[in-house]
């Protein structure tokens, strides 16, 4: 067999955009982009950080996901734990006006290392008093939540493989008395949003690497022609989302240390790295916090594969964080 | 009150002249062959959502007034006149048939739910008389889009379904309009439908899943072995109405965008069409075009939620606009 012919010409390189496990994909390589700084490390160890959000004194509350901890960042930044339940798996949170720690849980593994049983807890903001909101034995996961204006939870449900839609996304009214299907058939529903009017409903299907946008008509109710999925991701994974005061909706990109930035129509628009990441670093990132009435914003990840622990970002987004239901 | 370092311009996220507003064009779409429409004829001041657009022989183009039920005809020296008027109807797709008649598609009415229900296929002489029901509402489609296939068949659209239930999908109706048979079920709301020139391939959008499917037909309602594919997932909201030219190449409306998206006979992206003033948010309601048979020109049906009214616009495609069957 001789190949001596084979030149340059036909011999596939890398390049320094396609070199790493997370190269940025192509079609995202000339979105505005900004690099995040480092602003508080949690640990040296493997944490799973989850559900930033801040309450009404600025403390950053947010979870260690395998630990079952909520912890509070001050601004100061002094750390302290507020609540714990090892089998808890909790992995969002959201504030109520009262002050109360709304979580969300993907709750206790099976002995087959599957969940099946999470639940939505609320805490008061010492961790006492604890309540249950959705209970375990309605099977759902819960992944993440959030607020309406009229305190109305959406949530959800992270059942489900990118051939099974099993999960969703679902709504409880504001007594807590009933949950009704809002986008169920998901392959892993993990991230959701609201616009700051609370019309447009952004969630992200893990599994299936989608982003999801509906229009409201009312608390738990998609209008006609309402769902609709304007992106396809590429490469793993849409984690949590926020959103901003213009309506700019934040996807955490987990494995790539990256958060993509739509517009509120669903357009990609830029996009926020993690240092590192070229070189694999700090690559999980999970989910982002806005600050109300600044555009600085806080982001969580930890770094399985460079060793460096589990940390909070902070960078700038286009506009700044409103104020969510915890803050009305 | 949150102690986070002022940070520099690296770290921060701003939008540029190609990410503002709430359209911008997708980064993988910036860099095809883009044109600019034309305004061609103001169909109203207010907000009338149009649809439909088709020729008929006499170079009348005929489109549809939705949620008036109407269907108005432009004359070639731009008269416009009402050819026929049914509340309730709401009709949303137009073929012509080679005898004359006017086949309409109809997602009919609006049920308690919210959603439309009981659509249906009528036909009507050209002057609007001899209403006859093609496809009837007791079937339960919601028909949104037809077109004729050369023998007299036609394909149509089932615009059920929502971004996580695929009720909806491509049904055909053979000549003798005795069946109606599934081509492509299990569809997020099936919603443009078109056939290349040689009625060999079919294409059709499914509007809230975001895809492009393309079709190899063995014989007139039947997909040929390995013959069905998505080709294309759009980015953002959302495939509405398409067309094909003498080339074979498909141009898909993307309603909510103000824009026309080009495709090659094989499905990839290779042209684009805009409409004046959407990166000011103007005219960004943009559903269907139709071509002028042995032309290259088009027009596209568009409103403005932004106070310019509703509009039919006119451009230049890549190839000559092909006789339809209400042409043979």
């Amino acid at each position: 067999m001789d190949l001596s012919s084979l030149g340059a010409k036909n011999t596939l390189s890398y390049s320094d955009a396609t070199r790493g496990l997370v190269p940025i994909p192509a079609a995202e390589r000339d979105l505005p982009t900004a690099m995040a700084e480092p602003y508080f490390k949690v640990s040296d160890d493997l944490i799973g950080l989850e559900g930033p959000a801040f309450d009404r004194q600025g403390n950053l509350l947010f979870v260690d996901v395998f630990g079952g901890r909520i912890l509070k960042l001050s601004p100061s930044r002094q750390l302290s734990t507020v609540y714990t339940d090892p089998q808890l798996h909790p992995a969002g949170i959201a504030i109520h006006r009262d002050g109360r720690l709304f979580i969300a849980a993907i709750g206790a593994m099976d002995p087959d290392s599957q969940f099946r049983r999470g639940c939505i807890i609320a805490i008061d903001p010492d961790g006492a008093n604890r309540q249950t909101i959705v209970a375990p034995h309605l099977g759902y996961v819960v992944d993440d939540l959030v607020f309406d204006n009229e305190g109305g939870l959406y949530f959800t449900d992270f059942r489900g493989s990118p051939t099974n839609p099993a999960g969703g996304v679902f709504y409880v009214s504001p007594d807590f008395q009933t949950i009704s299907p809002v986008l169920p058939g998901m392959c892993g529903a993990n991230g959701v949003a609201l616009s700051p009017d609370a019309k447009v409903l952004w969630a992200t299907e893990f599994c299936n690497n989608r982003l999801l946008r509906a229009d409201m008509t009312g608390p738990g109710v998609i209008g006609r022609f309402g769902a609709t999925v304007p992106y396809h991701f590429v490469g793993r994974a849409p984690d949590s989302m926020r959103t901003d005061s213009a309506g700019n909706v934040y996807v955490a990109m987990y494995h790539q240390a990256r958060f993509l930035v739509f517009s509120p129509y669903g357009i990609p628009i830029g996009q926020i790295l993690l240092p590192g990441r070229e070189d694999n670093h700090f690559l999980k990132s999970t989910s982002l916090a806005l600050v109300p009435g600044s555009r600085d914003l806080l982001m969580v990840s930890r770094d399985e594969l460079g060793g460096r622990g589990s940390m909070i970002f902070a960078a700038r987004g286009l506009a700044e964080g409103f104020r969510m239901f915890s803050h009305q | 009150m949150i102690d986070i370092p002022p940070l520099g311009d690296e770290s921060t996220l701003s939008y540029t002249p190609a990410t503002r507003g709430l359209v911008p064009i997708p980064a993988p779409e910036r860099n095809l062959p883009t044109v600019t429409a034309v305004p061609y004829f103001k169909v109203s001041d207010g907000v009338m959502p149009l649809e439909g657009p088709s020729f008929d022989r006499q170079g009348n183009l005929l489109f549809l007034d939705i949620y008036g039920g109407r269907v108005l005809r432009l004359s070639a020296d731009r008269q416009l006149s009402t050819v026929y008027a049914e509340p309730d109807l709401h009709p949303a797709g137009i073929a012509i048939h080679r005898d004359g008649r006017i086949f309409l598609g109809a997602v009919g009415r609006v049920n308690s739910e919210g959603i439309f229900a009981d659509g249906c296929v009528i036909a009507l002489e050209p002057d609007g008389s001899h209403r006859e029901t093609i496809v009837a509402p007791a079937l339960g489609h919601v028909v949104d889009d037809l077109v004729f296939d050369s023998d007299g068949g036609f394909y149509f659209t089932d615009f059920r379904g929502t971004a996580t239930n695929r009720a909806g999908g491509v049904y055909y109706v053979g000549p003798g309009q005795k069946t109606v048979k599934p081509v492509l079920p299990d569809m997020c709301g099936a919603n443009g439908v078109a056939l290349s020139p040689d009625g060999k391939v079919l294409w059709a959008t499914e509007y809230f899943a975001n895809r492009l499917h393309r079709i190899d037909l063995k014989a007139p309602g039947a997909i040929a072995r390995s013959g069905s594919m998505v080709p294309y997932h759009f980015v953002g909201r959302a495939p509405d109405s398409m067309r094909t030219d003498s080339a074979g190449n498909v141009y898909v409306a993307m309603q909510r965008q103000g824009r026309i998206l080009a495709f090659s006979p094989f499905g990839v992206p290779i042209g684009q069409i805009l409409l004046p003033g959407r990166e000011d948010n103007h005219f960004l309601q943009c559903t269907s075009l139709a071509f002028v048979p042995g032309s290259r020109n088009l027009f596209i049906v568009g409103w403005d939620l932004n106070g310019r009214g509703s509009m039919v616009f006119a451009a230049k495609g890549l190839a000559d606009g092909f006789p339809m069957f209400s042409h043979q």
